[in-house]
């Protein structure tokens, strides 16, 4: 055995300086070294002299188990892991791409359903916002936007087919993006996010036709998430590395592209108040009630999305239904009508007192609860949206 | 010791009763769903794995005993005939504890997860509420026939019996490809799903192969889990003629396995081809990103497997005299196996993400000290990994022609064999089901922080993708849970036959002096 040891000692340390010097990183070679020690283990266990029955072998069974249990587990943890810290955050922010997604998609909905049925879409920003924003004042996107883009970028993965700094998937399946606001505009960049079919990013035409880039981004990503990655690929201008032009996908020409000087704003979106800049505590402001992005925002406050403290559908229910006895039932026209808007607001920001319903003033703005109310206004109707009638 | 196997019998039928039950529940799903100590998403991660492994027993178990049924009653080979026996009377008892945790899997589904549960049981209500149920109840009754009926329906009915058992595994696939639709719609679903038919939505992409992936991984398993039945009655036994008969069984069951094992690769393979191509990015999250360490430890498990069956076939030619001149050649197969194993577990990098975590200082010299370099690269990519794979499977094939050469000149007595062979065949069966219980949590996990792929986000704060770690413990404790339950299953339709000579179906008229 001692000179079966050394043979394998002997082999071990001839695959160590081999590899090494094949170009291995030295962490490879430990591994080829562990192969070689269970290589001669095994062999010492081939040529053993046959086991005894052994004399307890319910007992020798379960140690059996045990043993395979704690060296899998062992080896489990043993190779490289994750921060599941790191993983928890991601899951945060996504978490609110995904309910800001929600809302954006029911507040199109909602859109679609009122010019349908005719109605002045009053003072409409839609969340989508950064073209009109664009046209309207060029500046600047701030180092916070690009640095929720770059987020956004991990997020949702991009590296895995594309390099910047060199960095990301190893494989050559995407173009490098250092450019990428070199030699695209802000529109085709964005346009390229949520259809990957508009151009032919050049030299990746077989990857093109293949269907390579995932065109599962615009179901997946919040308005301002995309907003924020463009600000952040715009800002990424290194001539040095070759970013690919885009072609035509029907003629296969370079598109003619105006590669904007001042990189464009995305953030538009971020705090866009509707309206109205004096708001006070006795009447709705001008055109809220019916204006969808204040609904939408409404129920973000209403479901505790805006702020986790406050959740008015935990007691009055998600969809006006009351989950706990006793809480206002707002599908009632009734009720409503019964309210004017400054009793509304006084009960919201007051509470009734002795009851569940508590003063929610000290936790939410004014505007908040102006947005409540207008959501909460929206039960009674079954969601359309509807001027109070007792001012 | 009766008691509680008449209990156990009556547990599918109580299932069903809270099934339907239950099935109400659904219907209005409650806004704060319930939340159980321990994380919810570890209870269902802990209650679903065991339900499919258990699952995954009792359908891959019944294929080859049928199989050796017939080869028994063709033959006129009693052992063969017995092996079938034995192996239905521990899958019986093991159908109730499928039962038991499928119905605990689809309370805590309703409980826990009351929103993604009524979308899938709406689209899919006619297999929920239908094929399944429906099937369910013919599989039971097909079961305990199937069992009950054994001794009854011998000589000129033994063809109904055989015929019964053929049903019973034609229904239970049946059942595993309708659950698999909803598995694999999961991950890969059809993008137009609110106008589908029925059958698009049952055909997405990856339902085939996720459904011939698990037919034959079942085979796999139910013939490592017959080999380790055989190996713990085997050490557990007190008689020659015992240790005969179980140095058999395990014998068979490892062939069985083993064999269809080797048959897994190409499946696994067409499985993760069709994930890359319905979306590319959840391919790479598998392979080369937060998943690259789980395919870390598959490489390991595997190559344990083979080397391990390898060993397995050496104690078994050992004991056969004049088989001591391929004893060099099969040296030189287990070091390749082992080479082949290395270079199959070389990662592109020894890091879990596919970038440096970003805490990392200096990410050029991290990735230097941990990723191949450009010329070694190709030691990471697929033609090397397949490569790997075909040495291995050809070596445990070569090892199998040795060794059905050298029984035909050589002599050799079943029951003498080192009992280390009997533990190899525990840590097949056991690394099947540690490999099961990976790859499931490979599945799940793929979908990232969707409940079902670009349809439905998880909006809970377990989305993330959990360590390897982590992971390594889940699954461990859901291993031993299950050979726990099987070792009741096998104690339970074995051992107290056998210490119960009075039971009347325990003599097998054709079995002769094994059970004297
Ligand atoms: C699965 C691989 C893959 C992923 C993931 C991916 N892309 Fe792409 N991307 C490609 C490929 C391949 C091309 C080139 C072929 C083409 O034009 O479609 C491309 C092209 C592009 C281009 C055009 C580059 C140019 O110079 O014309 C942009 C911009 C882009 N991707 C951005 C993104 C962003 C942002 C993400 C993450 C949200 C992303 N990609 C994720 C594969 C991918
Ligand atoms: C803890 C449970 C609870 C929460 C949370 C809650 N409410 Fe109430 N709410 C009640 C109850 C109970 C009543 C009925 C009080 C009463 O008896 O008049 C009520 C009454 C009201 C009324 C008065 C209705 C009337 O007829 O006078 C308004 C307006 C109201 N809630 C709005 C809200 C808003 C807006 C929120 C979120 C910011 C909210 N509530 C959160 C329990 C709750």
């Amino acid at each position: 055995m001692l000179k079966s040891f050394f043979i394998a000692l002997v082999v071990a340390s001839a695959v160590f300086l081999i590899t090494n010097f094949i170009g291995f990183p030295v962490i490879f070679s430990w591994v080829f070294v562990g192969f070689v020690f269970i290589g001669w283990l095994f062999l010492l266990l081939l040529d053993a002299r046959p086991m005894a029955m052994p004399g307890r072998p319910l007992l020798s069974i379960v140690i059996f188990f045990l043993l395979a249990s704690s060296v899998l587990f062992l080896i489990g943890n043993f190779v490289p892991q994750y921060d599941p810290r790191e993983e928890i955050a991601k899951v945060k922010r996504l978490q609110s791409n995904f309910v800001k997604k929600e809302l954006a998609a029911q507040q199109e909905a909602l859109q679609a359903e009122m010019e349908a049925a005719g109605m002045q879409v009053a003072a409409a920003q839609p969340i989508t916002t950064t073209e009109e924003a664009t046209a309207a004042a060029p500046q600047a996107p701030s180092p916070e936007l690009i640095a929720a883009g770059e987020t956004v970028y991990n997020d949702f993965e991009c590296y895995n087919c594309h390099k910047i700094g060199g960095k990301g998937g190893v494989k050559r399946r995407g173009p490098a993006l250092d450019n990428v606001g070199g030699v695209l505009s802000a529109d085709l960049v964005r346009e390229k996010i949520l259809d990957p079919t508009v151009f032919i990013a050049e030299g990746f035409e077989r990857e093109y036709d293949k269907g390579v880039m995932p065109d599962t981004y615009s179901v997946q990503m919040a308005p301002d998430s995309v907003d924020a990655l463009v600000a952040y690929l715009m800002s990424l201008q290194d001539s040095s590395v070759e970013t690919p032009r885009p072609l035509d996908p029907d003629t296969g020409e370079p598109l003619q592209v105006q590669v904007a000087e001042a990189a464009p704003p995305a953030g538009a979106a971020e705090e866009a108040p509707a309206a109205a800049p004096e708001i006070g505590t006795e009447h709705m402001p001008e055109g809220w009630w019916t204006d969808p992005e204040i609904i939408a925002k409404g129920k973000e406050v209403y479901e505790g999305v805006a702020n986790p403290e406050v959740n008015c559908s935990a007691c009055h229910g998600r969809d006006g239904k009351p989950v706990l006895t006793g809480a206002a039932d707002f599908r009632d026209p009734e009720l409503v009508a019964g309210l004017s808007d400054t009793e509304w607001f006084n009960k919201v920001a007051n509470g009734v007192p002795d009851t569940p319903m508590t003063a929610w003033g000290e936790k939410l703005t004014v505007e908040q609860i102006w947005q409540v109310i207008a959501y909460q206004n929206t039960f009674h109707t079954g969601g359309k949206p509807e001027v109070h009638q007792n001012p | 010791m009766h008691r509680i196997r008449r209990l156990l019998a009556v547990v599918p039928l109580a299932v069903l009763v809270l099934l339907i039950s239950g099935g109400t529940a659904w219907a209005a799903p409650g806004d704060p769903p319930v939340t159980l100590p321990w994380g919810n998403r570890q209870w269902i991660w802990f209650i679903a794995q065991l339900h499919l492994d258990l699952a995954a027993f009792i359908l891959g178990a019944p294929i080859f005993i049928v199989i050796s049924e017939i080869i028994g009653w063709w033959k006129q080979d009693t052992r063969f005939e017995r092996l079938a026996r034995e192996m239905t009377r521990v899958t019986v008892m093991a159908y109730s504890l499928t039962a038991l945790f499928g119905g605990f899997f689809i309370f805590l589904l309703i409980g826990m997860y009351p929103k993604v549960t009524s979308f899938v049981v709406e689209l899919y209500f006619p297999i929920w509420m239908m094929l399944y149920p429906v099937g369910f109840i013919i599989e039971t009754v097909l079961i305990y026939t199937y069992n009950y009926t054994w001794d009854r329906w011998q000589g000129a009915r033994k063809v109904w019996h055989i015929v019964t058992g053929v049903l019973l595994n034609i229904v239970g696939t049946l059942i595993m490809f309708g659950q698999n639709a909803i598995a694999s719609f999961m991950l890969t679903p059809i993008q137009d799903y609110q106008n589908a038919s029925l059958w698009e939505l049952i055909n997405n992409p990856t339902w085939w192969p996720l459904n011939i992936h698990r037919f034959i991984a079942n085979i796999t398993f139910g013939g490592f889990i017959c080999g380790m039945v055989a190996a713990i009655m085997f050490l557990l036994a007190k008689r020659d003629e015992e240790r005969a008969f179980y140095d058999w069984m395990g014998f068979i069951g490892n062939f069985i396995g083993l064999f269809s094992f080797a048959m897994l690769a190409l499946p696994g393979y067409i499985f993760g081809k069709e994930i890359y191509a319905y979306d590319a990015s959840l391919g790479i999250y598998m392979m080369s990103d937060r998943l690259s360490m789980y395919f870390e430890m598959q490489g390991i498990l595997i190559g344990t497997s083979y080397l391990i069956g390898a060993y397995y076939i050496w104690t078994s030619m050992r004991r056969i005299t004049k088989s001591e001149r391929f004893a060099p050649f099969m040296k030189v197969g287990f070091g390749l196996i082992l080479l082949a194993n290395a270079i199959w577990i070389t990662p592109r990098h020894w890091f879990a993400t596919m970038n440096p975590p970003a805490t990392v200082e200096n990410p050029d010299l991290f990735i230097r000290l941990r990723e191949l370099p450009a010329h070694l690269g190709f030691l990471a990519l697929m033609p090397a990994k397949n490569t790997a794979a075909f040495a291995s499977i050809l070596v445990v094939f070569i090892a199998y022609v040795f060794y059905f050469v050298s029984i035909r000149r050589g002599e050799m007595t079943w029951g003498k064999i080192n009992p280390t062979s009997q533990f190899a065949l525990i840590y097949l069966a056991f690394a099947a089901i540690w490999t099961m219980g990976l790859m499931g949590a490979v599945r799940e996990l793929a979908r990232k922080y969707y409940h079902i792929y670009l349809v439905m986000p998880d909006l809970t704060n377990e989305a993330y993708t959990p360590t390897l770690g982590f992971a390594s413990l889940m699954i461990t404790l859901i291993t031993l849970v299950f050979f726990a339950l099987i070792g009741l299953s096998i104690w339970l339709g074995l051992r107290t036959h056998v210490a119960e000579p009075e039971a009347q179906d325990v003599s097998i008229p054709a079995t002769g002096g094994s059970h004297a």
